[in-house]
C-alpha cells in the first residue's frame, strides 16, 4: 500500500479516508508499530509501579534498620562495660520478622591500638552493630565503648 | 452497505469482542493497580516517617536525660534533664491525632513539636521503663497501612 508523504494531520486524514473508503484495513507494518507503542506505555506503567515499590520496600527496610541499629547501640550504651563479651555478651534488641541484628566487638589494644578481634581487655571496646534483611546488609553503624 | 463488502462473520465478531474485552480488562486492571500501589506506597511512606521522626526526637531527649517520670490522662510522661528547669514531655494529642513533644522550660512548655503526626489512638504510643533504659513503642496509621517500632533509648545522665 502506498501512502503519500504527509504531516501527522495528513497521515490521520488519509487513514481516515481510507477507512471510509475501503475495507483494505491496516498494514502489518502499523500494526506492528501500533502494538509495539502500547507495549511501550503498558512497559512503563509496569516499570513505574515496579520502582515505586521497590523504593518504599528499601525506605522501610532503611527505617527499621536505622530503628533497629539505634536500640542496639542504646543498649550497650546502657550496659555496664563488659570485658569478656563472648562470655557473657552484651545484651540484644528484641528480634523483628525479616531483619537480623548482629552485635560485633573488637578490642583496643594500649597504648596506640590497633582495634583487633582477638579478646583482650585494654578498657576499650568498638561495638560494629549490622542490620541485615533477606537482600543482604542494610547498614553498619559503629560506637566506642570504654571501661569507666 | 456497499456491494462487494461483506462485513464480518459471527466467529470473527466474537473473537474481535473477545480481544476487545480482554485488552479492556487488562488495562483497567493496570489502572488500579498504579492507583492500589502509589496509594498504598504513600501511606507507608507516610508512616515510615512517623517512626523516623519520632525515634530521632525521643533518641536525642533521651540521651540527654537523667530520668523519666510517668505521665496520666493524656501525657505519658517527662524525661527530666541534669538542668532542674529544662524537661522533654511527650504526650497524645486527639485532636490532631499526633503525638507531640513539649520543652517544658520552669513547667511551662516553650516549645510543641508534632514529632508524629498519625498516631490513630493514645494507646499505638506506649512509654515503659526499665532501670535508665526508655523503651517506646509506636504504631502509626496513615490509610491502611500501619508501621510499628520499638525504640530503646538510655538515659546517659548518671
Amino acid at each position: 500500500m502506498r501512502l503519500r508523504r504527509a504531516g501527522p494531520a495528513g497521515l490521520a486524514s488519509t487513514l481516515l479516508r481510507r477507512l471510509h473508503r475501503d475495507q483494505r484495513g491496516i498494514s502489518i507494518a502499523e500494526e506492528l508499530v501500533s502494538l509495539v507503542v502500547l507495549a511501550s506505555a503498558v512497559g512503563l506503567v509496569i516499570a513505574g509501579i515496579y520502582l515505586g515499590s521497590v523504593g518504599v520496600r528499601q525506605k522501610g527496610g532503611r527505617v527499621n534498620a536505622g530503628v533497629l541499629a539505634q536500640s542496639q547501640l542504646e543498649l550497650v550504651a546502657d550496659t555496664t562495660y563488659r570485658a569478656n563479651p563472648t562470655s557473657v555478651p552484651y545484651p540484644t534488641v528484641e528480634p523483628v520478622t525479616g531483619f537480623s541484628v548482629s552485635t560485633e566487638v573488637e578490642y583496643w589494644t594500649a597504648p596506640n591500638g590497633p582495634f583487633t578481634g582477638t579478646l583482650r581487655n585494654d578498657g576499650l571496646q568498638r561495638i560494629t552493630v549490622s542490620v541485615a534483611d533477606g537482600t543482604g546488609e542494610i547498614l553498619s553503624v559503629e560506637e566506642l565503648k570504654v571501661n569507666r | 452497505m456497499k456491494r462487494g463488502e461483506d462485513g464480518f462473520t459471527i466467529p470473527e465478531m466474537l473473537i474481535g469482542a473477545l480481544l476487545a474485552t480482554a485488552a479492556a480488562t487488562l488495562i483497567a486492571t493496570a489502572i488500579y493497580q498504579f492507583s492500589v500501589a502509589s496509594r498504598d506506597g504513600r501511606n507507608r511512606l507516610t508512616a515510615l516517617g512517623d517512626l523516623q521522626n519520632a525515634s530521632l526526637w525521643i533518641g536525642r531527649d533521651t540521651s540527654e536525660a537523667q530520668s523519666f517520670a510517668s505521665g496520666s490522662g493524656s501525657v505519658y510522661g517527662t524525661l527530666s534533664t541534669s538542668d532542674a528547669n529544662l524537661e522533654y514531655r511527650y504526650s497524645y494529642s486527639s485532636a490532631d491525632t499526633s503525638l507531640v513533644r513539649e520543652v517544658l522550660v520552669g513547667g511551662s512548655p516553650t516549645n510543641t513539636t508534632r514529632v508524629a503526626r498519625h498516631i490513630a489512638g493514645q494507646g499505638d504510643v506506649a512509654f515503659s521503663q526499665s532501670g535508665t533504659l526508655l523503651t517506646v513503642t509506636i504504631t502509626s496509621t496513615s490509610g491502611s497501612i500501619d508501621e510499628s517500632a520499638t525504640l530503646s533509648a538510655s538515659m546517659r545522665v548518671r
